[in-house]
């Protein structure tokens, strides 16, 4: 018991000096990692009806995020929370190519009610950003639920200092620098070169420039982005999934329901789990194999014991 | 009110047919100056959309054009594929009828069989499929066809969108024109337990070998079991033995691989664990492949190969 505080102290150095090295939002992402790392939340059934998707939606998304000490374990009183949705498509929420507008405006209510004083809903999109923010439908629902949602401006995206193994600086949105949280909330769906899009992959939407670049090197590219940024928390849109034609989509017939949504802090356990949605293994994505071996979290998500719920 | 939104709409139309509306590359900008060809192309396409369409859509801002250096700003890593199948130029236009509101993405891939293979790429055997230029499929909320070297996607939202894309697609189809015809080798293969709308064309890497590039695929289904008849193109007859041999070494390499003279001259039988059984033979400028060769599949590949000499 002596050795109690003394060990606390060399304990909170050692994250503190762990989270010098890291990026923006480590400090707070190692604070975090007290509790339970992954939380699953599935629904037996598979609802119709708008309204009885929406309630499945929000439920899953509560309780997932309940599994892991509910919201106020990353949010603070006084906050200001970057949500970082997958708007980059002028896609329906059916369609299943932008993240379900109901978990964006269920997460951005937990977050109010943690304390937050502002949230911030935005994506840098691949089509028109204008009409996608609208298709989607989250532009409505996060302003809805209190959040600011606004199209990026070209003019903010500000050369940053990655420190990557690829990537030593990019255009980085200057805004998400500036919040005290980041929260991930990406769709699973099929993507054509990199087999799926998953958390990871969604922080490309925090960053300007010549993505293109990227895909010469999507594995190390998006890793660099995933070491630097270190999501406070990744809520994983699972309840529609495109499962072909990623990442536009748009045929209804390549969407299929798996009714699940995960939270969790270990960004590379969040998208193992999330590639099996697509019937893949984690090993099958390069930029997750390549997120566990620079040590940024486990591709065996069972290891950390996941709390599942089934509604 | 409705004369002036009339007159505005058809206005709107004109200035599209005459080219008054300047290209936009992209909301992200970027991308290599223009080439002439590339300018010759943009025109092309305007005169597909220029004219007035029916339900007199009011054009949402002016068209926007992306080439290969620019297209990922459209569609990210979904653009890559549109890359390997030689994709030259894309016309968006967003058209707004009534409540309705249309998207129209022309690609332009350059010739007929890269524009089959993008579309192959991406539809299924299970959708639902159209008459609409060479084929077309639709569900709610998109119609996407093929025709000539254009492959059209149409998305629609809102009240009667989709009444308008089977119009929209029909007039469309009618203002490109040139060839409804699949690729010339697809007629001449077997069409007897073809599955039908399974035929593909790839570029890259056909069932993971490079060596195997370019090739169509198309899948056969005998009862339960399904097989995939894969014709390799090579530019002659040599280079076609020297894709079979290479066939063969992998497979002497991996499993095992036998001479089969009873399915033609030159032809092997080879296994390995991962890719289970193929049988090959070189006709002409072709490597015919069947992979998980099932029921009579000596046969397709000999009638195959009869059909391609």
């Amino acid at each position: 018991m002596k050795d109690c505080p003394r060990r606390t102290f060399l304990k909170t150095m050692a994250l503190g000096g762990a989270a010098l090295k890291l990026g923006p939002f480590a400090w707070d992402a190692l604070a975090a990692a007290s509790g339970p790392a992954l939380s699953i939340a599935h629904y037996r059934t598979s609802p119709k009806e708008p309204d009885g998707f929406a309630e499945e939606s929000q439920r899953l998304t509560r309780e997932a995020i309940a599994g892991l000490g509910g919201m106020q374990r990353f949010v603070s009183r006084g906050d200001i929370v970057w949500v970082k949705p997958n708007i980059g498509w002028n896609r329906r929420p059916e369609q299943a190519a932008t993240t379900n507008p109901d978990v964006v405006s269920t997460v951005v209510a937990l977050c109010y009610q943690a304390g937050a004083k502002h949230v911030i809903v935005s994506d840098n999109s691949c089509n028109p950003a204008v009409t996608s923010f609208a298709r989607s439908g989250i532009q409505e629902a996060a302003q809805k639920a209190g959040a600011d949602c606004f199209v990026m401006d070209d003019r903010k995206f500000k050369s940053t200092k990655l420190n990557g193994k690829v990537l030593p600086a990019w255009d980085v949105y200057a805004d998400v620098l500036g919040v005290n949280k980041l929260i991930n909330i990406p769709i699973v769906k099929h993507h054509g070169l990199c087999k799926a899009t998953l958390g990871i992959k969604n922080l490309m939407g925090v960053v300007g420039g010549e993505r293109n670049r990227f895909h010469q090197d999507l594995g190390n590219t998006l890793v660099d982005l995933a070491a630097f940024f270190r999501p406070n928390l990744v809520v994983l849109d699972g309840v529609r999934v495109l499962t072909a034609n990623g990442p536009t989509g748009g045929n209804l017939a390549d969407v299929q329901r798996r009714d699940t949504v995960v939270a969790g802090v270990d960004q590379v356990a969040v998208d193992s789990f999330g590639a099996t949605l697509l019937g893949l293994k984690p090993q099958d994505i390069g930029y997750i194999v390549e997120a566990s071996n620079r040590k940024l979290g486990t591709m065996d998500f069972d290891s950390l014991k996941p709390r599942r719920a089934e509604l | 009110m409705k004369f002036w939104a009339r007159r505005t709409s058809w206005l709107i139309c004109g200035l599209l047919a005459a080219g008054f509306f300047p290209p936009q590359s992209s909301a992200c900008g970027g991308g290599a100056p223009r080439t002439q060809a590339s300018d010759i192309a943009q025109k092309h396409l305007l005169t597909f959309v220029g004219a007035p369409l029916l339900g007199n859509p009011t054009a949402q801002g002016a068209p926007s054009f992306y080439g290969p250096d620019n297209l990922y700003q459209y569609m990210d890593g979904g653009a890559d594929i549109y890359l390997l199948y030689d994709f030259q130029v894309l016309l968006h236009q967003d058209l707004k009828s009534g409540q309705a509101e249309l998207t129209v993405d022309i690609f332009d891939m350059g010739n007929a069989e890269d524009a089959f293979g993008i579309y192959a790429a991406e539809r299924a055997p299970g959708y639902n499929f159209l008459d609409i230029g060479t084929e077309a499929y639709r569900n709610e909320g998109i119609l996407n066809f093929l025709q000539d070297r254009y492959y059209i996607k149409l998305s629609g939202f809102g009240p009667g969108s989709d009444n308008l894309l089977e119009k929209f697609a029909r007039v469309l189809a009618e203002r490109i024109g040139g060839t409804r015809a699949f690729p010339s080798l697809l007629e001449r293969i077997p069409q007897e337990n073809r599955v039908k709308h399974s035929e593909q064309f790839t570029r890259k890497d056909p069932l993971g070998h490079p060596f195997l590039s370019p090739a169509y695929i198309v899948s056969y289904k005998q009862g339960e079991s399904e097989s995939k008849l894969l014709i390799s193109v090579a530019k002659d007859p040599a280079e076609a033995k020297t894709k079979l041999e290479s066939l063969a070494n992998y497979f002497r390499e991996s499993g095992k691989c036998e001479p089969a003279p009873d399915l033609g001259d030159g032809a092997i039988r080879a296994s390995n664990t991962f890719e289970g059984r193929v049988i090959a033979v070189a006709q002409g400028r072709y490597l015919i492949v069947v992979a998980n060769p099932a029921g009579d599949a000596a046969a397709l590949l000999k009638q195959t190969a009869q059909e391609l000499n």
